[in-house]
């Protein structure tokens, strides 16, 4: 591998707009009617903005029985449709919840976000990416991380599955300390 | 074939601050994606997830593709009609009803924000080119707020919501950006990055106030005495302010003679959070408040919407800083609106009945009596107060024609359902009532089946009455839809936005120059009861406190704030994702769920004297502990649960009083039987 495309996630900018989920449909309406992107309004600090974390170890990959799941140089996970049976073992195996199967001409097949690889190779951002509208969500070389003042990347967050199973490709920055007035 | 790809300015003409424009890609004349316009510096090339579903919403299995009509009204026996069927039907009324009562006063229309377009104005021009005649006014989204702050400022004032991103501090009372304004959350980030704290105060903790650096619960409708109290810390650390302002000084003797107490425990909220909030007010240099609707869609809250408008008027004569105050951007009412201005034959003579009361009061009406309702931009039924009365004001009509693209719960009461063009198939130009800039919508598909826009409407039926009974509409049918966008754009004043013709528009929208008209004029502000000068302030707005609550056994305060992917009953159904609470649901506190033995998901009966509707549980241990929380829309939408009774008392405004609708809550089934 020459590098690592994963997302980088500001969780404090994150608002739940749910723009990145519907521009997944938008970009990809021809394919699917299920956004490969989802939110998750579990954690009462912050939400997360999630999809296929191009793994470093993908599991997916690992349970497979037609090695339909190829991991590219720059790092993307991608399917290979012709191999895939339908079979769901790799729905299962993702911590991310990242998989869904889709019934096309060729029978069920599974599918996830691809990190719009057709729009990276033309010089665009992931549509997910140009949606956001607080710039929460970014993609990038998650080796070659910016540097933001005073805020650190770290690999895991409250709310995400354990990075240390999988190695997702995803960075994240942490909410701020926030001060909370409930009624009594 | 080769393929044909086009790319397209549209608008986004829904009900919501940020009005985008967007660009369309069309392939062999179908929309095939949508995206946000890089050069609307408001939105900057960014759409929100109902925009992006745009192209699902067109091409909608459930539209409306040719005029219908209803055998028996609300039997559902609908059949095809031609337009030139649906013309004759009309016309023949207006002509019928003209010749009995010699005025038109007899025919009606209902139209608010579906499609907020200024073209889309074209059917009012239509009704006033007939002469005097019958309509809804006012304005239930914003009224009151808006009144009160023209009132207290002497004008109105909308400073540019991008430079929001400069505050110091931004504090947020009663609104939900992160739902209702996605587009501004950007600017506040910005803000943030560089220091300011981000306060939201809201009865809910929303997405929003997630984000939030200080989040303050207030009891829902009691804004105002929190308002007071942080004006009353102030006061007590800065008792020498000299402020000129007229009845500063009956507001200053109020609120010293107010106990801290009783102040606290109207409100809710902790002195330790009043303190905090009133040093954000006191130290910040330049502190942007933003009044939220939601504020203000209670009974009594012009008091709320002032109050909290006075700490930054008092904070910054105080300490001589900044204190901008973001409400509603009042471009809509001062362009040119050229389609109904042109047409204005008898407009003193027009019978204006108050939207909220409109159902209750338009079957009272006589000489003539009301006998012909057109409904447009506009679903009553899922939306207004008093559907009961609705639904009897429905069936006493002699004829109901609704315009709409999908068959709505209005429509289905209607006899006559005309199919309307969504807006990549018609031209239209957009101000919003929050940013600042126009932007031009040009088609981008041919219209699906027999749909038409409303200015073809207005202008086709136009000819059929003239051609029937000649002179009696004086619509101007010479001007084409490019004829009027040329019309309105020469009718603004020179200089207002920087182009010469609406054509240069097409390229990028533009942004409003002259903001002289927009700022605060010191000399106006008055602090003086709007009703009554010689009244003490808390005279009018003790009225906050009309109706008290039982605690425990209910009634409950209803809330249905605006929910992220619909638009009251638009954009339904999804074909995708879901919003967070399902209209089938209602949100309740773990303690209320507990008092009254309800579990997660059992299935509730929500009833008052209006309505009942059924629910299943959902709970929420952030919620306040008395209210339900419920969404707009479905098949029994809440506002079945909300009535009107016109009040003239001090606390009366124009904005409907939903959140103060009440209803009581009933377990009907065990969850999972």
């Amino acid at each position: 591998m020459i590098k690592q495309i994963g997302f980088l996630f500001r969780a404090d900018r994150c608002v739940s707009c749910h723009a990145c989920v519907a521009a997944c449909i938008n970009e990809n309406r021809e394919r699917t009617a299920k956004s490969f992107r989802r939110v998750d309004p579990s954690q009462t600090t912050h939400y997360l903005s999630l999809s296929c974390n191009h793994c470093d170890n993908p599991e997916c990959m690992r349970v497979c029985p037609e090695q339909a799941f190829i991991k590219r140089r720059d790092g993307l996970v991608m399917i290979e449709e012709a191999r895939c049976n339908g079979c769901e073992k790799c729905v299962h195996s993702c911590p991310y919840q990242a998989i869904q199967i889709v019934d096309s001409s060729l029978g069920p097949k599974a599918q996830k976000c691809e990190l719009c690889h057709e729009r990276l190779d033309r010089g665009k951002l992931p549509a997910c990416t140009e949606a956001c509208t607080t710039s929460a969500l970014m993609a990038g070389d998650i080796d070659m991380l910016p540097v933001l003042p005073d805020k650190q990347w770290k690999k895991d967050l409250p709310g995400l599955f354990d990075s240390s199973f999988t190695y997702p490709s995803i960075r994240l920055i942490a909410p701020r300390k926030k001060k909370r007035y409930f009624l009594s | 074939m080769k393929e044909k790809t086009q790319f397209v300015r549209n608008v986004c003409p829904r009900n919501c601050f940020s009005t985008c424009s967007m660009v369309t890609k069309v392939v062999n004349g179908r929309v095939i994606k949508v995206a946000g316009d890089p050069l609307h510096g408001f939105s900057k090339g960014k759409l929100c997830a109902k925009g992006y579903s745009y192209p699902e919403y067109v091409y909608s299995s459930k539209r409306l593709l040719n005029p219908l009509f209803q055998k028996k009204r609300g039997s559902g026996n609908w059949h095809e009609i031609s337009w030139e069927e649906a013309y004759n039907i009309i016309s023949d009324k207006i002509i019928t009803l003209y010749d009995k009562h010699q005025t038109h006063l007899a025919l009606a229309y209902n139209k608010f924000s579906g499609n907020l377009g200024l073209l889309h104005n074209a059917m009012e021009g239509f009704f006033h080119s007939l002469g005097a005649h019958t309509k809804a006014e006012g304005n239930p989204c914003l009224g009151t707020g808006r009144q009160s702050l023209r009132f207290q400022r002497g004008t109105e004032f909308s400073p540019r919501p991008e430079n929001m991103a400069m505050a110091d501090a931004i504090i947020i009372w009663g609104s939900n950006p992160a739902v209702t304004n996605i587009h501004q959350m950007k600017f506040i980030h910005t803000a943030r990055d560089q220091g300011a704290p981000l306060v939201v105060i809201d009865p809910l903790f929303t997405e929003t106030a997630k984000t939030a650096d200080i989040y303050i619960q207030v009891r829902p409708g009691q804004d105002l005495w929190l308002a007071a109290a942080v004006l009353k810390l102030l006061l007590s650390r800065n008792s020498t302010g000299a402020f000129k302002i007229p009845g500063w000084k009956m507001l200053k003797k109020e609120l010293i003679d107010c106990e801290m107490d009783f102040l606290l425990n109207k409100c809710g909220v902790s002195y330790e959070a009043v303190k905090e909030l009133a040093n954000i007010y006191e130290y910040s240099k330049n502190a942007a408040a933003w009044i939220g609707y939601g504020a203000q869609r209670h009974y009594g809250s012009s008091a709320s919407v002032r109050m909290i408008d006075a700490i930054s008027l008092i904070t910054e004569d105080m300490f001589k800083c900044k204190r901008d105050v973001y409400y509603f951007h009042p471009e809509l009412f001062r362009m040119p609106n050229r389609l109904v201005n042109d047409h204005i034959t008898d407009a003193e003579n027009c019978r204006n009945i108050d939207f909220r009361n409109f159902s209750n009061q338009l079957p009272t009406l006589q000489d003539p009596p009301v006998e012909f309702l057109w409904l447009f931009s506009r679903n009553p039924l899922s939306q207004d107060e008093n559907v009961k009365e609705w639904m009897h004001l429905m069936k006493e009509m002699d004829l109901v024609v609704v315009s709409d693209l999908f068959l709505t719960k209005t429509a289905e009461l209607a006899d006559l359902v005309l199919p309307v063009t969504t807006h990549f198939e018609h031209w239209d130009l957009h101000v919003s009532y929050w940013n600042h800039w126009l932007s031009l919508n040009e088609p981008a598909i041919k219209p699906a089946g027999n749909v038409k826009s409303d200015l073809q409407i207005a202008r086709e039926l136009a000819m059929v009455i003239n051609s029937k009974r000649p002179g009696m509409s004086s619509f101007r049918t010479e001007l084409s839809d490019r004829d009027w966008l040329s019309e309105e754009v020469a009718s603004l004043p020179k200089g207002r936005y920087p182009i010469s013709s609406w054509e240069e528009l097409r390229i990028r929208p533009a942004v409003l120059n002259d903001t002289s008209k927009l700022m605060k004029q010191a000399d106006r502000v008055t602090f003086y009861s709007e009703k009554d000068a010689s009244k003490t302030f808390f005279t009018e707005w003790n009225v906050s406190d009309k109706v008290t609550v039982n605690h425990t056994k209910g009634p409950f305060k209803v809330l249905s704030p605006q929910s992220l992917l619909h638009i009251h009953s638009q954009f339904e159904p999804r074909v995708s994702t879901q919003d967070f609470l399902k209209v089938t649901e209602v949100k309740i506190s773990s303690s209320l769920a507990a008092s009254l033995g309800l579990k997660k998901n059992d299935k509730v009966l929500l009833f008052n004297e209006h309505s009942e509707i059924e629910r299943h549980v959902k709970i929420d241990s952030l919620i306040p502990e008395n209210v339900l929380v419920l969404r707009q829309g479905g098949d029994h939408p809440v506002n079945e649960l909300s009535g009107y009774k016109p009040d003239c008392s001090e606390g009366a405004g124009e904005t409907s009083e939903f959140f103060d609708t009440r209803a009581y809550i009933v377990k009907l089934e065990e969850a999972g039987r």
